[in-house]
Formats: structure tokens, C-alpha cells, sequence
């Protein structure tokens, strides 16, 4: 039972923690490997299961193709809510349990986080129909048919990357809006993976031109924060509540979670920006592909944030019953582990790692009492996580897990 | 431990004695290979593990080699070569025979003629003799007598091979036909190449092929590269992966690949045409084919009409028309019911690929047959798509020289044959064994005129036989070797990896040997190739390969899946910034490759005259058109579309000859495709144990029932004869063999060294069956009868 001070520090934790809006997760990106991810993937067995792009088992969904983002506490969520489902199944095909390190978890959260931001290739069939919906050969020719007003798009045949393919068009943008105007053309807005169809397409048309390939390094994060402020975004947008505030604040909107994507979005804004920037007496920006991509790894690692309310989080722990058997306070017994007494620093890479090695007993003991398995949303889990840690005392300070900032 | 021949024999001897036929005593071979080991049993000095390349065939595998005190003691697969991963086929596993080979040839060499002793020479005054004829020639302007023929087939030294005889100034390059040959022409005309001035190659995407119709390739034997192949078989079978992909073999001959198929459709010979278009007759009739790719990508799937006004069949109606199941299962013999089973299996999942015809070295399979299965793949969108066949541009090893011009390359025995017709002055075998195992005496009769044949076989063979000056190559082992991605392998690819141990002898690599008689027989040519060894040209090879900005060093299983993933979706991390990084990466890694080289997404586009996939090729129509028709005399006048569309057409005639009631398959063996390893014990003791003085021996298989019915024993001795020849083998009788199917390997006992055996060739009987479009050689299937000797 909670004294009425505990309670009364909980709800001020939890303001407190809703006023801080985001906590950073995936920003340090220094210590966690992506490939050794790729590694505790295939060596643990998962892909027996899942595949990830299309490459791996089929018993279980592809891991890059659910539709939450890579944010870690969305995919911890997931591991937990479907964990009994996994067990059971493995146990049916006589697959062996394995079990993680919070290294190894911490790696394979971040390989996941970085797969599920790659772009798969394109639909060419849809391709055409953004081809001629977006009437593009008006100007462009592809394939020897089709305008010459723009260039010739058997010319960037080449790009594998969507980034590389808007960035070319950004440069191009306010060129590309007069020229639509003087033609009646609406502007060219994308939706979804329309633009990475629409790239697929191109390639086939150009036949053999896109042979060749060309292709960006991995984005950095840090290089695209600094590029954020040099290039001027930071005036218009803000980070935190920092910066300007005539664009969206980039920290809280929500960006879809591929590259190609983000991309996208921020071509269809294209001329709005160019107005405001223009308005602001602000150049308009050119960006190379490679420093767009770094940008964009930087947006994208904005997303992997996230944050909980301790209040909310100890309601929880009553409404979902895990206060049945697992006591918090210091000293106390229970049936199970008494939670309070966790050293280890809590984030959902650690409490995914925790629910996994020993979820099978929990859940085998919970059978035993007629006890159905928790099920929890991202936002809920958060809320837990927020409040088993504020129970060492610590809960004010900000959650860190290093990881890869969500880029390749 | 040393043997001599005596000892050898009676060694060797023992072991068939303890075995039976077919079957191989381990101890034994144990005993045979510690015979053939090096004079010393026991090699102080330090152990390493080293890699290389196998050159054993043209798959070249990448080995890891063990080494103690400077001696090879074992030949494994290289786990981070992409092609083989870890597992090697017997082949590669005898190079330790080749290169400690008693009949290896150590030094230059030559004699007066054929008949005469060898004398040894130095490396100068030999070359210097064949310099010195070469500039004769080029004098009187006859370059064009000088012919190479080689089994390299790519590689450096492959280009270089060409390149010489283009500067030199001759016509004349041939080399060993991959067998994919017809397959490719077949997909070139319905699916189109650029015209851009590259090389296309045929490729199969069969690691994420889930159902495979395999029109009588031997997958397990002389076919693409043998342990990849069997690296996909058991990929194919592995459960880890979740589904099993299904093998169905289509084929008379009762082959290693149809026992170890899923299921093995016995056709009558000379029918994998007809199977293909009774199952596009399924299809077809049962609206399985995939009508997005058929009705948006496809030309002449419909009755059309040409801009002349013309009306032509469409591919739907032709089918419906000739192929209907009655007349494919009585041409075939196999029963409509499996027919129709199979044709919906075929076209219930993505990933479904038909393969063929044969596509064999000696029996690349007509292109009629061969647009009729690629005619297959468009019906189930398998073109260019993943687990699908595709022409990707051949990528490998550049030759850094300003005028890039070589030879142009043929790989056609007809075409050999009739340049030998033309009184050729010189002639340079190099590893060229497999051509001579393709001709008959009167064939032999004509090299045996030609004044000068040089072999560069490291050991004696069926070249040096016949040759009157020796360069001897040395193995893989002792030099810089280097690989490319094999024949209908998906992925780009180049391997490098340094000598494992010096040359043996005097012996020298033939890359080297060509660079100085370059510089000998034409100073200017100096300046062409200014490298002192292969090592340099390597280098200056290698930094052109690393301006490119794609691909990585070779990397574990892994690293295979990560860079495929980061470049499909658009991302390079490279593993080298500099040249000599990449040089310094690629010697120690043995390689570079591109993982994601295979398309990710379908083709819909094609380099034709429609620019789609076309049923009904117009550029062979157009071919046609030049020609006057097929070729006169080699098939009855049919109507005009029926050449074009893809069909089926006999090959033997219905009616057999008196008592010449069975048909006679050649087929080339793991052990002996590319003619390369007759000499090597290993490979000849797993095909056919030693027995005792009559040697290693060759053999035809007969079927159980066939052989009961004649009354001939295992192992008897019988003549096998044609309408041209009669030649004696020794039978194997094969339970559950298709009857009135007779399969005949190609190659067999050694024809040279100390464990030669005279045997008559099967080239002696076999009656050669051209293809009427491409008029070359595409089946070898012979009438035969059998009768006891």
C-alpha cells in the first residue's frame, strides 16, 4: 500500500513528466551495433520466424512490415503483448527458447529500428499510373517520349535512393512550381511510397541506363543536426521549442518511419516553404542527397524518443493486476519479484530483455492462477516503465538508451 | 610413401577387389591418395590455412587451403566465398593429386613430332620458337592460321588470351561452351539485350526459387557450378527456411539429378519442347497464367496482325491448337493427369522458374525447346523477377589497355571443326583437354596435320598427347588466381587470392607465358602490356574495380544479408576508400561482390522490337526472313508462324533402324565435365573403381529390365554400336532406368600418362544433331543397338 506522500510525489512526477514532453532514447548512437543486431537476429532464431525486407521465415509477420514505427517502446509493446502467442508457437515447432543480454536486445532493437526506416523498392505499376497521374511526361522524357522542358529522367536512372530522387527535385523546386504554373500544372504532391514507385518505374523505363547504380553512405545523425542549423531549418523549425516557429515544431510531428517517406513529405511542402522562407528573407536551401539523408536520419531520430507518466503508470500496475504479485515496496513479499527491488536501470530495452528470460515462468505461474497475460499499449508500457523506475528514486531523470539513432 | 607403378596397381588393385562396382572403399582411397602424396610423409614446418581458387572447372570455387612446411595437405571450401560457401565438390578436393601429379609436366618442352621424344628446354628458346613462327605468319599476313582453343572461359587471363590474338592480328578464339548457349539465344530473342556493346549473360535467381521444372539439365553434375548447385540443393530442403522448394526433373536418363529430385518425369528424348507447351496448355486452358504480366509486358500472346496487314497466330491459340494434352502425352508418354498435377503446382506460388533445355556442354538443346520453357516463365511472370531468370550484363576482371578489342569469342565445336579445315599452322591448347574428348579419329586425323600444337597442361593429358611443344601452366595453387561469377550464378562477382605455394618446377602461370611471347613476337607490344608478371596486371585490374561504388569485400553469410539489405534500399557503406585499400581488402578477403546485382523488382521492360516479352519473336522472324527460312534440307517447310513460335519438332526419326532399338544419351559426369581431370585417381576411382589390369574403364548404363531381357550381367562387356561405329563399354545396369534409354559418359580413362588406357572415344559413335536456326550442334542422342562381346 502507497502512503499518501507517495501517492502525492507520483502525481506531481507524472506533471512533471508530461510537461517534459519527449525524452531522448536513440540519440547517442555510439555504442549500440546494428549489424551485430542483424546477428542476435539470425543467431537467436527469430528469423526462423520473421523475415525482415522479405528475407526470413514466414510463421511470424515480416518485422518491416507491421505498422508501428521503430520507435523501441512501440516494438517492446509488441514483443510483450505477443510473447505467449510466440512461445507457444515456438513450442509447437519444437524451436528452442532463447534467451537475451540487454546488450543483445539493445543491438537488435536498433537493427530493427534501422531496418523498418529503409525503403523496400518500388511498385513499377503503380509507378506509371503516379507517372502520368502527376502528368510528369508534360516535361520530362523518359524511355524517348514525353517533354523536354525538364530533364531527361533516363539521366537519374541511376539513383537507388528516394533520397538522392527528392533531393534532386528539392534543388529543382522552385524552377519546377513556375514552370507548373505557367502550364496550368497543379503541384506534384506524393503520398505514401508514391515517389518510390514512381522511381521504380523510371529505372524500368531507362532499361539498361540503370544498370548502373548509385547509391548514398549511411546518414549521420549528427552531421544532419548540424546541417538542420546551417542550412537555416532550425529558423523556421523548432526542436524542443527551440528555434523558429513558422514552420512545425520537428519534435512533434509525427514523420512516417522510412527515408523515402520523409522525404516525400517534405517535398509536398515544398512550396509553402519556399514561400515562408522567401517571407523570412531566408535563401532558399540546396542539399546535396547525402547531406538531405543526414537531415532526414535526424528527423527520423526524433521519433525513436519517448516518454511516461508515473501516476498513470502506478494506476496501471493496479488495473492490470500486477500488483497481485509483485510487491514495490522495499522489504516486502509477494509471489513474484518484488519490483522495487530492480537495480538495474529500466528502459523498454531492458524490461523487453526482463519479459522475455523469465515471461515463460510468469506466464506458466499466471496459467496456474487462472491469471491472463497484460497486454500493453506503447503508451501504457511507457507509463509502467516511468513508474517502476521513479520507485528507485530516479525517476525524474531523463531515460537513455543509446542506440543508432534510427539510421543505417 | 612412394609406390611405383607396380605397387600402385596392385594397390589400387585391392581396393576394387573389396568393393563393388559403383562403390568405393574409403580405406582404400585412403591408401590411394597417401600413394600419390609427395615423396616426404611427414612435413615439418609451420601449418597455414590458406585460400585460392579452384580452376578444376569454370565454376572456380573458393578453396581454404591447409598447408605444413610449404606443402598442400588439403583442399576445403572457403565459408566466405559467396559462391561455395564451405562446401567443395570431389573435384576441388583432388587438387593436392594435381599438383603433386607424378605425370605433372615441369618444364618446357618439345620434340620434332608426336612420335619423338621430349627434350627439355629453357623458357627463352622455347618461346623464342613460337615467336618465331607466329612472326612468320604475321609477315605473310596468314595470322589467321594461329588458333588458341581454351577452356578458360573467363578471367584475366581468359582476356588476355584474346586480347593477344586480336593485337597479333587472328580470328581464331575459342573456348569452352558453358552449355547455356542455346537457353540464352531463346531468351534473347523473346526478352531482348540492349544494343549497347556489353555482354549479356543468362542467370537464375534459384536460391528464392520455390518450384522448378527442370527440363533435363543435370543440376547435380556438369551444370553451372557444381557446389553451389549443391549448396542450393540443400538450401531447397532446408526446413529452417520454412518452405521447401519442389525439383521436378524432366529427362529420359535416369540421372543423379532426377533420383535426387522431388520427382523425375521420364520424357521420351528429344521431348522437353512438348512437355513445356502440354504445361502451357494447362495454363492456358485453365486460366492459371498470370495476366498481368501476359496482357501488359507480352506481345504476340493473341492473334495479331503486322503492319503489312498480315494476320498471325497468337501463342494462346497455337497452344490450344497443337498442344493439347493428348497428343503432348502421347508424344512425351507421360500421362495427362501428371501433366495437368504438374502445371497447377507450377503456377500456384511465386517463384516458379523452368529451366533447360539440357543446357550441357555436348548438348546445349535446341531453340525451339528453349523458347518454349523461357515461353513458360513468361506464362508464370518468372522474367526477371525474384526466384526468376534474367540476361544481367556480364561483369569481370577489365583488361587495363587503351584499345580494349579482343578476339571475338566462339564456343562452338562446329565452328572449330571447320576452321581446322583451313589448314591452320598453329595451334595453342590450353586447358583444352574437353575438346579433344569431343572428336572422333577423323577429327584427330586433322590436328595431326596441323605443323605446330602447343599445350600448356600442367600435366600430361589428351593435349600434350598430341602437342610438339609443352609451356607448361601450373595449377591454381601455385599462382595468382582469380575468379568471376560463374554461369548462371545471379551475382556480380570477382575473387583474387595469391599463390598458395611456388610453381613447381620450371612450370610457369600461362597468363605469364602469354605477356612474354606478347613481347617476343612483337616489341610494340611491349608498350600494350607493361606488366612484368600477372601480380601487376592484377593491380592495375584491381584499381580500375575500385572506382566503383558498389559492392563489398566477400563477408560471412551475415554480412550478406546486411549489405543486400542497405543496397536494395538505396544505401553503400564501402569497405574501401583508396585504392590500395581495395587491393589490400580484396587479397585478403580473396573478393569482391555485389549481393544485391539481382533485380528487386519484376522486369516489365524488354529490349525488343515490341518492347515487351515476345511469344512471337519479330528479330528472329526478322533473322529468319534474311536467312530465306530455316536452314534448307535440315526441316520439312512448315507454315510461316509455326517456325517462329516457340514449338516442338522430332529429332530422331520415328522409325528406328533395324535392331537399333535404343537411344543412346551422352551426359558429361561431375568427375570429367570440362575434360580436365582424367588424369587425377581420385576422380576416376569414384566413377569407376580400378579393375585391376584392365584399368580405369568407361561404361554405358542400361536399364534393369533392358539388361535382364538381353541377358547381360553387371560389368560384362558389350558393343555399343551406331550407324557410324561400334565401341566396346562395360555395363552398369541401373534399377528403376527408363527403358531402350541408354546413358554414355562423356570422358573416361586417362588417354596419356602411366595409368593410360586405349579406349575408343564416344565421340567415335555418336551421330551429332544440328540445330535447324542456329545451325550449330545441339543434341548428341544416338540411335544404338547393344549386343554382348
Amino acid at each position: 500500500m502507497k502512503t499518501n506522500m507517495q501517492r502525492r510525489f507520483l502525481f506531481l512526477l507524472g506533471k512533471l513528466l508530461l510537461v517534459a514532453a519527449v525524452l531522448p532514447l536513440y540519440l547517442s548512437g555510439q555504442t549500440t551495433d546494428t549489424r551485430a543486431g542483424l546477428i542476435v537476429f539470425r543467431e537467436k532464431g527469430c528469423a526462423s520466424c520473421h523475415a525482415v525486407l522479405g528475407e526470413g521465415g514466414v510463421l511470424g509477420p515480416d518485422l518491416t512490415r507491421t505498422a508501428s514505427t521503430g520507435n523501441p517502446l512501440e516494438l517492446a509493446a509488441a514483443m510483450w503483448g505477443h510473447a505467449p502467442q510466440m512461445w507457444q508457437r515456438m513450442k509447437l515447432e519444437h524451436l528452442e527458447l532463447p534467451t537475451f543480454t540487454t546488450e543483445e536486445m539493445e543491438n537488435m532493437f536498433a537493427f530493427l529500428a534501422m531496418i523498418r526506416s529503409f525503403d523496400e523498392p518500388g511498385n513499377a505499376v503503380v509507378g506509371q499510373q503516379v507517372f502520368q497521374a502527376k502528368q510528369c511526361a508534360t516535361c520530362h522524357s523518359i524511355g524517348g517520349q514525353g517533354g523536354d522542358l525538364g530533364p531527361n529522367l533516363t539521366t537519374v536512372a541511376s539513383l537507388r535512393n528516394p533520397v538522392a530522387w527528392v533531393a534532386g527535385m528539392w534543388n529543382h523546386g522552385p524552377g519546377m512550381v513556375r514552370a507548373l504554373r505557367e502550364r496550368g500544372i497543379s503541384f506534384p504532391e506524393f503520398q505514401g511510397t508514391e515517389m518510390v514507385d514512381l522511381q521504380s518505374y523510371i529505372r524500368l523505363q531507362a532499361g539498361a541506363a540503370a544498370d548502373e547504380k548509385t547509391y548514398l553512405r549511411p546518414p549521420s545523425t549528427e552531421r544532419g543536426e548540424s546541417l538542420f542549423r546551417s542550412k537555416q531549418c532550425i529558423n523556421c523549425h523548432g526542436i524542443d521549442s527551440g528555434g523558429g516557429t513558422s514552420g512545425p515544431d520537428m519534435s512533434r510531428v509525427v514523420l512516417p518511419r522510412r527515408f523515402g517517406e520523409i522525404a516525400t513529405v517534405m517535398w509536398n511542402h515544398e512550396p509553402q516553404m519556399n514561400r515562408l522562407a522567401a517571407a523570412a528573407s531566408i535563401s532558399y536551401p540546396q542539399l546535396e542527397a547525402q547531406e538531405l539523408a543526414d537531415i532526414l536520419s535526424f528527423l527520423n531520430s526524433l521519433s525513436m524518443r519517448w516518454t511516461g507518466s508515473a501516476s498513470a503508470g502506478a494506476k496501471l500496475f493496479e488495473s492490470k493486476g500486477c500488483v497481485n504479485c509483485h510487491a514495490t515496496t522495499p522489504g516486502q513479499q509477494s509471489p513474484a519479484p518484488n519490483l522495487g527491488k530492480i537495480e538495474q536501470s529500466l528502459t523498454p530495452i531492458t524490461v523487453s530483455t526482463i519479459m522475455w528470460n523469465h515471461g515463460p515462468r510468469m506466464l506458466e505461474q499466471m496459467e496456474n492462477t487462472s491469471m491472463t497475460w497484460p497486454v500493453l499499449t506503447s503508451r501504457e508500457l511507457a507509463d509502467m516503465i516511468v513508474y517502476l523506475e521513479s520507485l528507485k528514486g530516479r525517476g525524474q531523470r531523463p531515460v537513455r538508451s543509446p542506440s543508432s539513432g534510427g539510421t543505417p | 610413401m612412394r609406390l611405383g607403378r607396380r605397387e600402385f596397381i596392385t594397390l589400387a588393385g585391392g581396393v576394387a577387389g573389396g568393393a563393388a562396382l559403383g562403390r568405393v572403399s574409403l580405406r582404400g582411397i585412403s591408401r590411394l591418395n597417401e600413394a600419390l602424396e609427395p615423396p616426404s610423409a611427414l612435413y615439418p614446418g609451420e601449418e597455414q590455412w590458406l585460400r585460392s581458387i579452384c580452376s578444376l572447372c569454370s565454376g572456380g570455387c573458393g578453396l581454404k587451403v591447409r598447408t605444413v612446411g610449404g606443402r598442400v595437405i588439403k583442399v576445403d571450401g572457403n565459408p566466405i566465398y559467396p559462391v561455395n560457401r564451405d562446401g567443395i565438390c570431389p573435384r576441388g578436393q583432388t587438387l593436392t593429386q594435381l599438383i603433386y601429379h607424378p605425370d605433372r609436366i615441369l618444364a618446357p618442352a618439345h620434340r620434332s613430332a608426336i612420335d619423338q621424344p621430349w627434350e627439355t628446354s629453357s623458357w627463352d628458346q622455347t618461346l623464342e620458337s613460337l615467336a618465331s613462327t607466329l612472326r612468320r605468319l604475321r609477315g605473310a599476313d596468314q595470322q589467321n592460321r594461329v588458333l588458341m582453343v581454351s577452356g578458360r572461359s573467363r578471367g584475366l587471363t581468359s582476356k588476355l588470351c584474346s586480347h593477344f590474338l586480336s593485337s597479333y592480328g587472328s580470328n581464331h578464339f575459342f573456348e569452352l561452351p558453358s552449355g547455356m548457349e542455346t537457353s540464352q539465344r531463346a531468351l534473347e530473342f523473346m526478352a531482348g539485350i540492349p544494343n549497347d556493346g556489353k555482354a549479356y549473360r543468362m542467370a537464375y535467381d534459384l536460391e528464392n526459387s520455390r518450384y522448378i521444372l527442370n527440363f533435363g539439365c543435370d543440376l547435380l553434375e556438369g551444370w553451372g557450378t557444381p557446389a553451389h548447385t549443391m549448396r542450393l540443393f540443400g538450401q531447397w530442403r532446408d526446413i529452417k527456411r520454412g518452405r521447401r522448394t519442389t525439383l521436378i526433373h524432366f529427362g529420359p536418363r535416369l540421372s543423379v539429378t532426377a533420383a535426387r529430385s522431388d520427382e523425375w518425369v521420364p520424357v521420351e528424348v528429344g521431348t522437353l519442347g512438348a512437355m513445356a507447351l502440354g504445361i502451357a496448355f494447362v495454363l492456358i486452358s485453365e486460366d492459371l497464367y498470370n495476366r498481368s504480366f501476359v496482357e501488359s509486358f507480352s506481345f504476340g500472346f493473341e492473334d495479331w496482325t503486322d503492319r503489312s496487314g498480315q494476320a498471325h497466330m497468337g501463342f494462346r491459340r497455337w497452344v490450344r491448337e497443337e498442344y493439347r494434352l493428348s497428343r503432348v502425352s502421347e508424344i512425351t508418354g507421360i500421362s495427362s493427369e501428371t501433366i495437368v498435377r504438374i502445371a497447377r503446382e507450377f503456377a500456384a506460388q511465386p517463384g516458379s522458374i523452368a529451366i533447360g533445355p539440357q543446357q550441357s556442354p555436348v548438348q546445349p538443346g535446341r531453340l525451339s525447346d528453349a523458347m518454349a520453357i523461357q515461353a513458360l516463365n513468361a506464362l508464370v511472370g518468372s522474367i526477371g523477377t525474384r526466384g526468376g531468370v534474367s540476361l544481367i550484363p556480364e561483369f569481370g576482371w577489365p583488361l587495363p589497355v587503351a584499345d580494349g578489342n579482343e578476339t571475338m569469342r566462339t564456343a562452338s565445336l562446329d565452328g572449330l571443326v571447320a576452321v581446322l579445315d583451313q589448314s591452320p599452322e598453329v595451334l595453342i591448347l590450353d586447358q583444352a583437354a574437353w575438346f579433344i574428348d569431343s572428336l572422333d579419329d577423323a577429327h584427330l586425323d586433322m590436328l595431326n596435320r596441323i605443323p605446330l600444337i602447343v599445350s600448356t597442361s600442367p600435366v600430361e593429358d589428351a593435349t600434350s598427347k598430341l602437342a610438339t611443344l609443352l609451356l607448361p601452366d601450373c595449377t591454381s595453387l601455385e599462382s595468382w588466381t582469380d575468379g568471376q561469377s560463374p554461369s548462371a550464378y545471379p551475382y556480380d562477382l570477382i575473387a583474387l587470392t595469391p599463390p598458395v605455394i611456388p610453381p613447381r618446377g620450371d612450370s610457369r602461370p600461362w597468363g605469364e607465358t602469354l605477356l612474354a611471347l606478347a613481347r617476343m613476337t612483337d616489341p610494340a607490344l611491349e608498350s600494350v602490356y607493361p606488366w612484368k608478371d600477372m601480380e601487376s596486371l592484377y593491380r592495375a585490374s584491381a584499381n580500375e574495380l575500385s572506382r566503383r561504388e558498389n559492392g563489398y569485400l566477400f563477408g560471412t553469410q551475415v554480412d550478406e544479408q546486411w549489405q543486400r539489405m542497405l543496397e536494395r534500399s538505396g544505401w553503400w557503406n564501402p569497405d574501401w576508400t583508396s585504392e590500395d585499400e581495395f587491393w589490400d581488402g580484396l587479397v585478403n578477403k580473396g573478393g569482391w561482390w555485389d549481393p544485391a546485382t539481382w533485380v528487386s523488382e519484376p522486369q516489365h521492360s524488354f529490349q525488343t522490337v515490341s518492347g515487351k516479352f515476345e511469344f512471337f519473336s519479330q528479330r528472329l522472324e526478322a533473322l529468319l526472313r534474311e536467312k530465306g527460312g530455316i536452314q534448307p534440307g535440315l526441316q520439312p517447310s512448315v507454315e510461316w508462324d509455326r517456325q517462329i513460335l516457340p514449338h516442338h519438332a522430332d529429332i530422331l526419326p520415328d522409325n528406328a533402324p533395324e535392331g537399333f532399338e535404343w537411344t543412346l544419351d551422352p551426359y558429361e559426369p561431375l568427375v570429367f565435365f570440362g575434360g580436365a581431370s582424367r588424369q587425377i585417381p581420385f576422380l576416376q576411382q569414384i566413377t569407376s573403381p580400378y579393375s585391376g589390369p584392365r584399368g580405369w574403364r568407361s561404361w554405358i548404363e542400361m536399364s534393369a529390365e533392358d539388361a535382364h531381357r538381353m541377358g547381360i550381367e553387371e560389368d560384362e562387356t558389350v558393343w555399343v554400336e551406331s550407324a557410324r561405329s561400334r565401341i566396346q563399354r562395360r555395363v552398369r545396369i541401373l534399377e528403376g532406368g527408363k527403358p531402350g534409354i541408354v546413358g554414355a559418359p562423356l570422358g573416361g580413362a586417362p588417354t596419356t600418362g602411366r595409368w593410360a588406357r586405349v579406349e575408343s572415344t564416344l565421340a567415335e559413335i555418336l551421330v551429332p544433331i544440328s540445330d535447324p536456326y542456329l545451325g550449330v550442334r545441339s543434341h548428341a542422342t544416338t540411335r544404338v543397338k547393344i549386343y554382348k562381346a
